[in-house]
């Protein structure tokens, strides 16, 4: 199956249908604006403009329609200079935004939060994404500055990231698991990483026309993506930071119980490529080493595609609600076409027959000759059909018997894998005032066939 | 793949007028089953498609709930013709099954040369006879192959290996192997790895 906007994603083999956003010029308001209480414990604000994240980059402003600021004194030095991870030649800070000329922002990491309101390319994205205008565009604009780029957590898009790929991989894991209760843990890894691996989230980015600048800066075009990429032929394949006891010895095998306790949610590990890491962290924790590090790491496009479609998804859950981020997470991700049968690879699968029909207490699996044709030819063709008692389990055909055999042997154990309930109630629809909806539980299956 | 039964040729014949129009013939082409269609086997208890899988099947004159007459396997088709003589005919790989175990019941087809229907798992061996077994193989790996040990003790080969490996024994053997494989040409090279490169679609059903 060779969809549109569809490529070579993930590991097995999958593809996977690009949803069309229909882009429409989005009303460009003032904001109205959330207060995020893990921010601003105990203070009332209303931005006049932007972010409320962008606490620090305020201007206090006059202008009594643009909203006024309240906000405690210890936090009021912020609004004069850059907090954290700044050079020193420009402690100045941002500069009004009367004076919009880009020249005056090199000094500055990233684009400023005052030109996001003027970029086309912001107000494109906006649109094309169709994005609520709850949404405002200066949270667009910090979901497109990577940590490697602005090492400041006030202005990059690691927490907000870290936000979106939390609530990514539970809303896949909820669909998929639901939906397939049966699935082995390797082909959930795999089904996870065709619907938002770092690979798939690169080309979402691609696909939704967000182009990266060729280094940060402040007088970077606000609507490109700015990351400090790393350098050509780095050696990216050792890892530190995994979190795993012994990470030195990066050749052990890795087994399936290690991948859920240790790696994340695609089974692969966390951390960052050791080459790039100056002195790796000595406990080794990853969610700590990408929030507030002094030196900026440089990332790979695909991560920093990756933290930026996280972002989005993460500001989109903050500023629009849960129903909203649902629904975008359902049109650009969820709705794409993943093949599940083609996830599966067994390496005996016959022997793994024989143990299920063992566990389920069914009678052992016998291959019996549906039909054949040219056996004494070039080109014979089998059809066998795996049978329990006087069931038929699986069917394949083959060149040989053995080839036939096998393929049914594979039949029967998909069937047996991608079982689907037909009711299917997701945790995340029932929360919330939704009385209409009924949680109805969800079949659980006691597990895959372990040989 | 359970439970669906192809309307042959009969139907067409039976379809009422085109007045009465409440009458849907289901004639599918050949395609192989979907693995997306549980067998009824593999569905839970409370499923609902149990339930409707097993009246389908009852409705279309199967023997046993769940297993529906295929189209091949009708009586009037040349392969139920070749299981009722016997082994030999069309099925040509099914000789001595009917002599080995009571013949199924007609509608099932034939099994492979190698599989016995009837065949259960014995767990019959001691661990006397284990350490005997892996006494044998240690003290003389040339003598005592897997291959001797399980027709000696009446148990696979895949439990010999599981039971007792004999290092020597595998390094020589995989020497030879290598030995063998380094007096190939090309073609046989390349005609070697074509063929595992063949099987391993056959697991990943590509």
């Amino acid at each position: 199956m060779n969809l549109p906007g569809s490529g070579i994603l993930v590991r097995v083999s999958r593809s996977a249908e690009m949803d069309h956003v229909i882009a429409e010029t989005a009303t460009m308001r003032l904001v109205k604006m959330a207060v995020l209480a893990f921010q601003l414990a105990g203070c009332e604000y209303q931005p006049p403009v932007g972010d409320q994240t962008c606490l620090g980059y305020l201007p206090r402003v006059a202008d009594s329609s643009q909203g006024t600021l309240h906000a405690p004194s210890s936090l009021q030095p912020q609004s004069s200079q850059r907090p954290i991870g700044f050079s020193p030649s420009s402690s100045s800070g941002r500069p009004p935004p009367s004076s919009p000329s880009p020249d005056d922002f090199a000094h500055l990491p990233s684009p400023p939060y005052n030109v996001a309101r003027d970029s086309p390319r912001l107000a494109a994205l906006h649109a094309r994404l169709s994005l609520p205008t709850r949404f405002p565009v200066e949270t667009l604009q910090r979901c497109l500055v990577d940590a490697s780029a602005d090492p400041s957590p006030d202005f990059n898009n690691a927490s907000l990231a870290l936000l979106g790929g939390d609530l990514l991989a539970y809303h896949v894991a909820e669909h998929v698991l639901c939906r397939y209760p049966r699935l082995p843990m390797a082909v959930l890894f795999a089904a996870q990483y065709a619907y938002v691996g770092p690979a798939v989230l690169s080309q979402l980015r691609q696909e939704w026309g967000v182009e990266l600048a060729a280094a940060p800066g402040g007088e970077v075009d606000p609507g490109l993506l700015v990351a400090l990429r790393v350098e050509p032929g780095t050696d990216l394949s050792r890892r530190v930071g995994t979190g795993r006891p012994n990470e030195e010895k990066h050749n052990w095998r890795r087994g399936m119980p290690s991948r859920i306790v240790y790696d994340d949610e695609f089974g692969d590990l966390k951390g960052r490529a050791a080459s790039l890491v100056k002195s790796p962290p000595p406990g080794g924790s990853d969610g700590a080493s990408t929030l507030p590090v002094s030196e900026p790491t440089p990332v790979t496009v695909e991560e920093a595609s990756t933290s930026f479609v996280r972002a989005v998804v993460g500001a989109m859950y903050l500023h629009c609600g849960r129903i909203s981020t649902l629904r975008f997470i359902y049109n650009h991700v969820l709705s794409r076409a993943l093949d599940f049968s083609s996830l599966f690879s067994f390496t005996s699968p016959r022997r793994d027959l024989v143990r299920l029909c063992d566990r389920e207490d069914f009678d052992p699996p016998v291959a019996r000759l549906i039909s054949e044709t040219g056996r004494h030819s070039r080109h014979p063709v089998f059809v066998v059909g795996i049978y329990s008692g006087r069931d038929k389990l699986g069917e394949g055909a083959g060149g040989s018997l053995n080839e036939a055999r096998t393929r049914a042997a594979v039949a029967a154990l998909k069937g047996w894998y991608l079982y689907s309930p037909m009711e299917v109630t997701v945790p995340s629809s029932v929360e919330g005032s939704d009385k209409d909806k009924k949680w109805i539980p969800n079949y659980v299956d006691p597990g895959e066939v372990i040989v | 793949m359970g439970g669906v039964s192809r309307a042959g040729a009969d139907a067409y014949a039976a379809a009422p007028a085109p007045g009465a129009a409440d009458h849907v013939v289901f004639n599918p082409p050949s395609a192989a089953p979907s693995v997306h269609h549980t067998p009824l086997k593999f569905l839970p208890r409370q499923d609902r498609r149990r339930r409707e899988l097993l009246a389908a099947a009852a409705a279309a004159g199967a023997t046993e709930p769940g297993r529906a007459a295929a189209a091949v396997e009708q009586p009037s088709t040349p392969l139920a013709a070749a299981r009722g003589q016997g082994a030999g005919g069309v099925a040509g790989g099914a000789e001595g099954t009917a002599s080995r175990t009571p013949a199924p019941a007609p509608l099932l087809p034939p099994t492979l040369r190698r599989e016995d229907p009837n065949y259960r798992r014995k767990y019959h061996l001691t661990r006397a006879q284990v350490d005997e077994m892996r006494r044998l193989r240690l003290e003389d790996g040339h003598e005592w192959t897997r291959g001797a040990l399980a027709r000696r003790f009446g148990c696979s080969e895949t439990f010999v290996g599981i039971v007792v490996r004999n290092p020597e024994r595998g390094e020589a053997h995989r020497k030879m192997l290598e030995d063998a494989y380094r007096r190939w040409g090309r073609k046989k090279r390349e005609a070697k790895e074509d063929r595992l490169r063949r099987r391993e679609t056959w697991v990943r059903d590509l």
